[in-house]
């Protein structure tokens, strides 16, 4: 019944990156609607990310924990 | 609005239907023994697993509702998606692993592998079956919602049909053919969603002639008809004129004597009229016009043709839109008016979190506005790892590291899945093709904007996408009910044999109730009541399950204390919230106890503390010799 410890080290580092949405999304919607990258506003950017991070998290984890 | 169905739809969707009964019938034919049916011996690849949780996990919630939320108030659609999928990282970091080396068929089983206790099991069959029905309502009303347009049968019809199919399934076959329905139906989603997007990006955006509609003078308004006068639109507000052919133009006023032209429709007992005509698509009839369309474009050009997926959103970005805006409105004699009124925004807009009205809050000022926002992107979060029929999935893999594959496989699907819905949605928006009174039926309504057949076959999979769904909620339940209830929490000494049969009449009871729940709450939107799933779900589950795995002083007292206390609330705050007062009694929202409709933010936290101080006063659980 053990978790491996490199599993609880990503799910926080996701979780980090998570709260860091809401935050933005909830208190700091000038920054949301910033442009930076291609033309595309950090709502977007920031949202798709996290898709893309789930994967690459999980991905990652597959090859970590052998 | 009035469908026409067309004959290619209805074939299209009888042999989905038929093939998916078949292929059931045929896979699940060797499933007779009780891990057969509720676990497919745990034989499952774990390819084929993952494709299944991607079947189990895109509900007609996800395709239908959030590609309706798009295309209706842009990102905010999208903070569902990110939401459901954040999600997955809970189940495969913190959950799965451990459920899996613990459990047989159940989540029940899990939480009570250390502690034999039937209490446990009856808590965690309790919450199981509270969570799937509350869970097959939204997949219920979605099948109506389909089957309206499609094939022109009522709504009540359409979920009798979902029903029996997926009780016949479910009876007929088990687990086994149930994860090779969600196989070919989650392949299916992701495919035709692909297909779907790489047509949107080579239609790119293009501004209709006409538009963007610019608001007449009330006077040349006037001059159309006969002006009317009628206290339930007071002159203020509305101008409504009377045209030759009979039907109302009611005109929303807008500062400097202009006013904008509305879509009204009324309905009055049980007759729906359409700008004051019978709707209908006959002469002497009228029927709402389609909506969404891109009314100015970055540099002034009127087409983009074809664009690359980061064009696509750039543009979008750069570009104005015009959405509709929906007002409900009671008039004299019990009638009822709803307003659709058109109004220009900037992409730029749409793309913020807050354009919804689920959402608004987010912009709000204070904190409360805000905590709604923060408590369904907590709910979404803890949820799915919380969700019975996608827990009962781990049991149907060999081994941890196949659980962990087929995890990642979900991932890759499910995400592939999230990103196209922002096309689809963003694209329907566009489309011209909306049906301004009917969110939920933006993703087949894009579809038919290109082709008829295309619009059958992502209709038929939609249908397909409830099939699936629903009887994986229908086999958790089942399990929750004969294996835990029966066997353990009643002491009845089933055989195999026995098992699986009752297990069958569970399936059909659990059937008839969610037929009846489907019927009863057709009015209620879909994607909404999926929020609330999520609520309970991780409210009454996820305490214990990470508190088992993490606090070695956790008791039986604390987990059954968790899971009780975790579902009660977030039912009652769920049944208190102004959104229920508005939706679901029709009562004035202001009047609703509780300060905002999302619980998760409250109850999740309570679910923890109530396990761990109902644990630290039970006595400390005795180690077995192992």
């Amino acid at each position: 019944m053990r978790t491996p410890r490199v599993a609880l080290w990503l799910f926080a580092l996701y979780l980090l990156v998570y709260l860091g949405f809401m935050a933005l999304a909830a208190f700091a919607p000038g920054v949301m609607a910033a442009t930076p990258l291609a033309g595309l506003p950090i709502s977007l950017l920031y949202g798709l990310t996290l898709i893309g991070l789930a994967f690459i998290l999980a991905a990652l984890y597959l090859r970590l924990a052998r | 609005m009035v469908y026409v169905t067309s004959p290619l739809a209805v074939g299209v969707f009888v042999t989905v239907v038929l093939f998916v009964l078949v292929l059931s019938w045929w896979l699940g034919r060797g499933a007779t023994s009780a891990s057969g049916y509720y676990a497919a011996h745990g034989q499952i690849h774990w390819f084929v697993n993952g494709i299944a949780f991607a079947g189990d996990y895109l509900s007609a919630a996800s395709f239908l509702g959030i590609c309706g939320m798009i295309a209706f108030y842009g990102y905010d659609g999208f903070l569902y998606s990110i939401g459901y999928l954040a999600g997955w990282i809970v189940a495969l970091f913190v959950v799965a692993e451990p459920l899996k080396q613990m459990g047989k068929f159940t989540f029940g089983d899990a939480l009570d592998a250390r502690f034999h206790s039937r209490g446990i099991k009856l808590a965690a069959a309790v919450s199981t079956l509270v969570v799937s029905l509350f869970y097959l309502i939204p997949q219920m009303v979605g099948a109506g919602v389909l089957i309206k347009p499609l094939l022109g049968f009522s709504h009540a019809s359409g979920v009798l049909i979902v029903g029996i199919v997926v009780t016949i399934i479910v009876v007929t076959a088990g687990m086994v053919s149930t994860t090779w329905v969600q196989f070919i139906k989650g392949g299916l989603l992701v495919a035709f969603c692909l297909l779907l997007t790489t047509m949107i990006l080579r239609r790119g955006f293009e501004v209709p002639p006409g538009l963007p509609v610019t608001p007449v003078a009330a006077s040349l308004a006037q001059q159309q008809g006969r002006v009317i006068v009628d206290p339930d639109w007071p002159a203020d507000t509305w101008l409504q004129v009377q045209q030759p052919d009979g039907a109302t133009r009611t005109y929303r006023r807008l500062p400097g004597d202009q006013v904008r032209l509305t879509q009204v429709v009324t309905t009055v007992n049980g007759a729906t009229l359409v700008d004051g005509l019978p709707q209908g698509l006959e002469g002497g009839q009228r029927d709402l016009a389609t909506v969404g369309a891109v009314t100015a474009l970055p540099g002034g050009v009127t087409t983009t043709g074809p664009l690359g997926p980061v064009a696509f959103l750039r543009t979008f970005n750069e570009s104005t839109i015009e959405t509709w805006t929906t007002e409900r409105r009671v008039l004299q004699g019990g009638r009822v008016a709803t307003v659709y009124t058109p109004r220009e925004q900037t992409g730029a807009d749409l793309l913020q979190p807050g354009a919804s009205p689920t959402f608004k809050g987010v912009r709000g000022t204070t904190l409360f506005d805000k905590l709604d926002f923060l408590s369904l992107m907590l709910a979404l979060f803890a949820g799915t790892a919380s969700l019975p029929h996608i827990l009962i999935r781990y049991y149907t893999v060999k081994d941890v590291m196949a659980v962990r594959k087929s995890t990642v496989t979900g991932i890759g699907a499910i995400g592939l899945f999230y990103v196209l819905t922002l096309y689809l949605g963003l694209g329907a928006m566009t489309s011209g093709a909306l049906d301004v009174s009917n969110t939920n039926m933006a993703a087949p309504l894009l579809a038919r904007s290109f082709s008829e057949p295309l619009f059958a076959v992502i209709s038929a999979i939609a249908f397909t996408t409830v099939l699936g769904t629903v009887s994986g909620l229908i086999l958790a339940a089942s399990g929750a009910v004969v294996h835990d209830l029966l066997t353990h929490v009643w002491g009845m000494d089933l055989t195999d044999d026995a098992k699986v049969r009752a297990g069958k009449w569970v399936a059909v009871a659990v059937g008839i109730v969610a037929m009846v729940l489907g019927v009863v709450f057709e009015k209620l939107n879909v994607s909404f009541l999926v929020g609330w799933a999520f609520n309970v779900a991780a409210s009454a589950n996820l305490p214990s399950l990470v508190m088992l795995l993490f606090w070695k002083r956790t008791t039986k007292e604390g987990i059954i204390a968790a899971i009780m206390v975790g579902m009660a609330s977030s039912l009652a705050w769920i049944l208190c919230s102004a959104q229920a007062y508005k939706d679901v009694y029709g009562w004035a929202p202001e009047t609703a106890p509780v300060p905002f409709s999302q619980p998760g933010i409250v109850t999740i936290p309570l679910g923890f503390l109530v396990l761990i101080v109902v644990s630290l006063l039970s006595p400390r659980r005795v180690e077995p010799a192992a």
